[in-house]
C-alpha cells in the first residue's frame, strides 16, 4: 500500500523540521502512539495502537531516519509488529517552500500482514488515510503552538493529544465518509446521532435503575 | 420387500436435528487442557528467534512448546498419496511439519503452541511470545515462480517446481496435422476454501492405568490417522483408539493430512497426562486447513470440419501451496477428467506443480475435476462457434456411444490403475436435461420474448464425467442382535453424506429388516479397525459393497439355521418383516433375533468350524473406480449494468449407476452444486504480492447465501456399473464440478455481446463487468 501526499503548514521549515526530528511532538501527533523513544541519534523505539476494523492491537516498533538532509528531506524506515500482524514501511519526507509556509511531501511504501490484512483489508487503506490526515492535522496545532511560543517566548503548551476514542472516532467518521457516497452521507451520520442517542438513554435508565 | 432404490429419510436426522449428536468441541473431559497454536504473519520469512519466557510465566499456562522443545517428535509429515508410475514424472516430495523450524513457508502455519487451563489464557499467552522474523520475498504468482531467479519455498529442491507429469494417448500431433480447425485458448480456473460449517478439532486423552490412548478427531479417515499416530507415538495400533464424532462436513480437507495439530495434541496428551482439546477457530481454518486453488491451462483442441474431435493437448501449471503431502491427486484429476464424456482419441497433457507461499492444496469436492471440465467444456463452446454447429449437437457427435464402453483412456488415474471409463450412457441424460430445462422452447419463445423486453436470459447446458468409488478397500461387519436389530460396522469416517442411512439400507435389503432397525457405526477404530477413508465419491461403492457382501454371508447363517430348525431346505427360508420363514407358510417364522440367540448357544458343544452369532466381516475392493456421467443446466438472467445474476431454473441430471437412495443423492448434487455456485460466482482467496491471504474472513471470502441458491431440480438415470454387485458409482462430487464451466456458456449467452469469450472462473460481477466492457470495444 502506497501512501502518498502533500501538506502545507503555515510554519516556517526550520520549525517544521524541528518538529519532525522531535520524538515528544511525534508522539502527541501520531494517532494511537502509546510511547516514542529516541534511542540512538536518528533511531526511535515506540509503541503504538493500531485499530483497522475489527482488528486492533499493539504494536511495537522501531522507527529509522537516514540520509539527512537539513530542511530538506529524510528517508525513513519503519517496522513495527505485535499480535495481530506486522507492518514495514519506506519512503521519504521531503519539505519545499510554498506560498504562506512549508509544504511536506511524503511518499511511503508499506507492507501489512497477518490478521490486519486479512480481516481489515477493506478498510486499510481509509484508515491509513485517516491516520495520516489526522497526524497532520496534529502537527498543524503543534507548529501553531511553537510558533506562538516562539512569538511571545513562552514556553511551548503542547496542544492535548486526542485521547483513543476521540482517534477511533475520527478514523471511524473518516472510513465512513470513504465508503458513504457524498449524497448518503447526512443520513448515515443522522442515523449514527440518532443511534447514540437512543444508547445514551439506555445507559442512563441502566445507571438510573 | 425393497429398500434400495427408495427415497428413505435419514436414520440420522432427528438425533442431528434435536441437537443429541455428539459433535467434537461437545467433548469436556475433567482436568482438560486448552491448545492454542501460534501462526506465522508472514508468508515467507526466516526465524532468527522464538522468545517464550513471557508466555511461560503467565499464570494459567501449562506448557509452551517451539519445534526446539519436540526434541525426536519433530519429523516432517507422511507422504500420503505418492506419485503415480507415469514415465518422465518428477515429484519432488516435502511434507510440511508440526511446528515450522527455521523458516516459515506459509501464513498461518503453525510456529508455537500453548498449553493452558483454558483457551482463553492459551490465546492470551500466544500474544506473550516474541517471534523474530526475517521476511523473505514470497513466491505468489505461478508463472513467476518458475521464473529463474525466483525466491524459492525450499532452497534444496531447486527451483519451485514441486512435479512434472506428462500423460499421452495417441499421436497428438499427427491428429492436429490432420484437423481442419484447432482452437487454442487460455484458461484460468480458481478455486477456494472448503468452509465447512465446523472446523476441526482435536481432543485426546491418554489413560495411563490402561495404557491406551483415545483421540477424537474430525477425519474423514479415521483408521489410517489411527494407525500412523500409534506410529508416531510409538504405541501398538490397538492401544490407540480414533473416534470420528458427527462432523459437520468434509469435502476433502478433513482427509487423512496428519496436519500438526492432529499430530500434536495426542503427543501433548501423552506426555502431559492430562487430556487435551484443540478446536480450530474459523479464522485459523482461512489459513491452516488445506485449500483448493488455482491453474493455468494452454489448451487447444483439434476437430474436422464435421465436428469430430481428433485430439486435444493441454499444459498447465497447478499451484500446490508451500508443501505436497498429498501427492500429485488434484493436478491428476484435472488432467484425467479433462477427455470429459467425448471420444477424443488423441491426448497430449502434462502438468507441472508449484511450490509457492500459499496454504497446502490438497482436494476439495470435486478435486481438480472442476478444472478439466471447465477447458474441456470451453473448448467444445469454443469449437462450436468456430465451426458453426450448434453446441448441444456438437457434444452428441463426440459422446462416447454406450458399444464403446468399457472405454480405456490409456493414461493413468488418481488410483494409479489406467483411466476406463466402466460404463456410460450419455445421451439420454443430455436428453433428460434438455427436456427438463425446456431447452426448445426456452431458445424459441422465451428468450426471444425477453430479449424483445430489453432483458438478458441466457441457457447453458453442460456436460461431465466423474470419476469415482475407487479402491483400495472398505470393509463392513454385520451383526443380527439377540434383540433383532442389526448392527452395522465400518471404518469410513462420516461427514453428512447420510451412511447411517444408505449403508442401513443395504443391509436390510438383505436381511429382511426395517432400515430403521439398522444400526450403523462408522468411524471408531475399537470397533472396527480397517479401511481407507471418506473420499473420491467412494463410500456408498466401497463400503457399500463390502456390506451387501457382509450381509450375505449374515443372510445364509440365518437362512441355514432356520431351515435346519423349521426342518425344510434352505430355498425354502425368506428373511422379511424380522423373521425367517418358510416361503409360502408365513406363520412357520423365527424372529431374527431369537435365530440369534441359538447362534450363540451356551452349553452343548457346537460343530467344528462354526462361528458363533448372526455375524460376518467383509471386505470390497473394486479393481478400479466407477465413472459416472451428468449434465447441468441453467437458465440465468444477468443485469448488464451492475452484473447481478438471477438463477432462474437449475436442472442436473445425474447417473450414478444403481440409485441407492434418491433422496441422498439428490442431497448431495444440491449441497454440490452450491459449492459449484460459491466457486463460479463468489469464493475466492486472494493473495497478495507478498502472501498475505487479503479475504481470510466471512466478511471478505462471500459465500453464496439461501438466496443465491436456487431449487435445483435433479433427474436420475441409472447405467449399473459392470465393477460392483450393487452396480453403483459415486455421487458427491457431481453437483460441483461443471457449475464454472455452466457459468460461463451461459453468462455469454445472457449477455449475447459477439466475440465475447469467458475463459476464467471464479467470476465477480466487477471482473464480468470487466470482461464485457473489452468485448464491446
Amino acid at each position: 500500500m502506497k501512501i502518498q501526499g502533500e501538506h502545507t503548514f503555515d510554519a516556517p521549515r526550520e520549525l517544521v523540521w524541528r518538529a519532525l526530528l522531535d520524538p515528544g511532538v511525534l508522539a502527541r501527533v501520531l494517532p494511537g502512539t502509546e510511547r516514542l523513544e529516541r534511542v540512538g541519534e536518528n533511531d526511535f523505539r515506540g509503541v503504538m495502537n493500531v485499530q483497522v476494523g475489527p482488528v486492533k492491537g499493539q504494536f511495537q516498533g522501531t522507527l529509522q531516519l537516514t540520509d539527512l538532509v537539513p530542511l530538506e528531506s529524510y528517508h525513513m524506515k519503519l517496522n513495527g509488529s505485535g499480535p495481530n500482524g506486522f507492518m514495514s514501511g519506506e519512503g521519504d519526507i521531503r519539505l519545499a517552500d510554498a506560498p504562506g509556509g512549508t509544504a511536506l511531501r511524503y511518499d511511503l511504501d508499506t507492507q501489512v500482514g497477518g490478521r490486519v490484512a486479512g480481516v481489515g483489508q477493506r478498510l486499510l487503506e481509509s484508515s491509513a488515510k485517516a491516520v495520516t490526515r489526522q497526524g497532520l492535522e496534529g502537527l498543524s496545532r503543534e507548529l501553531r503552538a511553537m510558533k506562538e511560543a516562539t512569538a511571545t517566548s513562552a514556553p511551548v503548551v503542547p496542544p492535548a493529544a486526542p485521547t483513543q476514542a476521540e482517534f477511533a472516532a475520527r478514523v471511524a467518521g473518516d472510513v465512513a465518509r470513504d465508503l458513504v457516497p457524498p449524497e448518503n452521507r447526512l443520513w448515515v451520520i443522522g442515523g449514527g446521532l440518532a443511534l447514540l442517542a437512543i444508547l445514551a438513554l439506555l445507559l442512563i435508565r441502566a445507571c438510573g435503575s | 420387500m425393497t429398500v434400495l432404490g427408495e427415497r428413505i429419510k435419514r436414520n440420522e436426522d432427528p438425533r442431528l436435528l434435536t441437537g443429541r449428536a455428539l459433535f467434537i468441541d461437545d467433548l469436556d473431559l475433567p482436568g482438560m487442557a486448552h491448545v492454542a497454536f501460534l501462526r506465522s504473519q508472514h508468508a515467507h520469512a526466516h526465524i532468527r528467534g522464538i522468545d517464550t519466557s513471557r508466555a511461560r510465566e503467565r499464570e494459567g499456562v501449562i506448557a509452551v512448546y517451539t519445534a526446539e522443545d519436540l526434541g525426536d517428535y519433530w519429523q516432517h509429515g507422511p507422504l500420503l498419496v505418492s506419485p503415480p508410475p507415469v514415465e518422465g514424472m518428477v515429484f519432488h516430495e516435502r511434507t510440511h511439519v508440526p511446528l515450522a523450524k527455521g523458516k516459515v513457508r506459509h501464513l498461518g502455519e503453525p510456529v508455537a503452541l500453548v498449553v493452558a487451563v483454558s483457551r482463553y489464557v492459551a490465546e492470551d499467552a500466544l500474544d506473550d511470545i516474541v517471534v523474530d522474523y526475517e521476511p523473505l520475498p514470497a513466491v505468489v504468482d505461478l508463472e513467476k515462480a518458475l521464473e529463474p531467479g525466483a525466491p524459492l519455498v525450499h532452497e534444496d529442491v531447486g527451483s519451485n517446481m514441486a512435479a512434472y507429469v506428462p500423460q499421452k494417448k495417441g499421436d497428438y500431433e499427427a491428429a492436429r496435422a490432420q484437423a481442419d480447425v484447432v482452437v487454442r485458448r487460455r484458461f484460468f480456473y480458481d478455486r477456494g476454501a472448503a468452509c465447512a460449517i465446523e472446523n476441526r478439532g482435536v481432543v485426546a486423552q491418554w489413560d495411563a492405568r490402561v495404557q491406551k490412548l483415545t483421540i477424537w478427531d474430525t477425519t474423514q479417515a479415521p483408521i489410517p490417522v489411527r494407525n500412523g499416530l500409534a506410529a508416531m507415538l510409538g504405541l501398538s495400533e490397538h492401544q490407540v483408539r480414533l473416534v470420528t464424532p458427527f462432523i459437520g462436513g468434509g469435502f476433502g480437507p478433513k482427509i487423512m493430512m496428519f496436519y500438526p495439530e492432529e499430530v500434536l495434541i495426542p503427543w501433548l496428551a501423552l506426555k502431559l497426562e492430562t487430556p487435551i482439546k484443540w478446536i480450530e477457530d474459523r479464522a485459523e481454518n482461512f489459513l491452516a486447513t488445506t485449500q483448493e486453488r488455482g491453474q493455468i491451462h494452454d489448451a487447444e483442441i483439434a476437430l474436422t470440419r464435421d465436428g469430430r474431435i481428433l485430439g486435444v493437448k493441454d499444459s498447465f501449471l497447478h499451484d500446490t501451496g508451500a508443501y505436497d503431502p498429498y501427492g500429485l491427486t488434484v493436478p491428476l484429476n484435472s488432467q484425467c477428467t479433462l477427455m470429459g464424456p467425448y471420444r477424443v482419441p488423441a491426448y497430449a497433457s502434462e502438468f507441472r506443480a508449484v511450490f509457492t507461499n500459499k496454504t497446502i492444496v490438497t482436494p476439495y469436492r470435486g478435486a481438480g475435476r472442476q478444472h478439466g471440465v471447465f477447458v474441456i467444456e470451453r473448448l467444445m463452446d469454443l469449437a462450436s462457434r468456430e465451426l458453426g454447429i450448434d453446441k448441444i449437437e456438437l457434444r452428441r457427435r463426440n459422446f462416447l456411444r454406450p458399444d464403446e464402453f468399457p472405454h480405456d483412456h490409456v493414461i493413468i488415474y488418481q488410483d494409479f490403475a489406467p483411466l476406463y471409463y466402466d460404463s456410460g450412457n450419455y445421451e439420454p441424460v443430455l436428453d433428460k436435461t434438455l427436456k427438463m430445462i425446456g431447452y426448445e422452447s426456452f431458445l424459441n419463445e422465451e428468450q426471444p420474448k425477453l430479449r424483445a423486453e430489453g432483458r438478458h436470459v441466457g441457457i447453458g447446458v453442460v456436460a461431465y464425467v466423474e470419476g469415482t468409488g475407487i479402491g483400495p478397500f472398505e470393509g463392513a461387519r454385520v451383526q443380527v442382535q439377540t434383540s433383532g436389530k442389526v448392527t452395522v460396522v465400518t471404518g469410513i469416517g462420516t461427514q453428512g453424506q447420510g451412511h447411517f442411512t444408505v449403508l442401513a439400507q443395504v443391509a436390510a435389503q438383505q436381511l429382511g429388516v426395517e432400515v430403521a432397525d439398522v444400526d450403523v457405526v462408522t468411524g471408531d477404530s475399537d470397533q472396527f479397525h480397517w479401511g481407507t477413508g471418506t473420499f473420491a465419491s467412494r463410500g456408498a461403492v466401497v463400503a457399500g459393497n463390502a456390506t451387501n457382501e457382509a450381509a450375505k454371508q449374515v443372510r445364509a447363517k440365518a437362512v441355514r439355521l432356520a431351515a435346519e430348525l423349521l426342518k425344510v431346505s434352505e430355498d425354502r427360508i425368506e428373511l422379511a418383516e424380522g423373521r425367517a420363514r418358510v416361503i409360502g407358510s408365513p406363520e412357520r417364522a423365527i424372529p431374527l433375533g431369537e435365530l440369534a440367540k441359538l447362534a450363540n448357544p451356551m452349553r452343548g458343544a457346537v460343530k467344528p468350524g462354526t462361528e458363533p452369532g448372526l455375524e460376518a466381516t467383509s471386505y470390497f475392493g473394486p479393481y478400479r473406480g466407477a465413472t459416472a456421467s451428468g449434465c447441468h443446466a441453467m437458465i440465468l438472467e444477468v443485469d448488464p449494468e451492475t452484473m447481478q445474476i438471477d438463477i432462474k431454473k437449475y436442472v442436473v441430471v445425474h447417473d450414478c449407476g444403481r440409485v441407492l437412495n434418491p433422496l441422498l443423492v439428490d442431497g448431495q448434487v444440491h449441497g454440490g452444486v452450491a459449492q459449484g455456485i460459491g466457486n463460479a460466482y463468489f469464493e475466492q482467496l486472494v493473495y497478495n504480492d507478498n502472501g498475505q491471504l487479503l479475504n481470510a474472513s466471512f466478511m471478505d471470502f462471500l459465500l453464496p447465501t439461501a438466496l443465491d441458491v436456487p431449487r435445483v431440480e435433479v433427474g436420475h438415470e441409472e447405467t449399473v456399473s459392470p465393477l460392483n454387485e450393487l452396480g453403483t458409482k459415486g455421487a458427491g462430487e457431481a453437483g460441483a464440478i461443471p457449475v464454472g464451466a455452466l457459468f460461463a456458456q451461459a453468462v455469454e449467452n445472457a449477455l449475447g455481446i459477439p466475440g465475447l469469450e469467458i475463459l476464467e472462473i471464479p467470476l465477480k460481477p466487477s471482473r464480468l463487468w470487466e470482461i464485457a466492457t473489452e468485448a464491446n470495444r
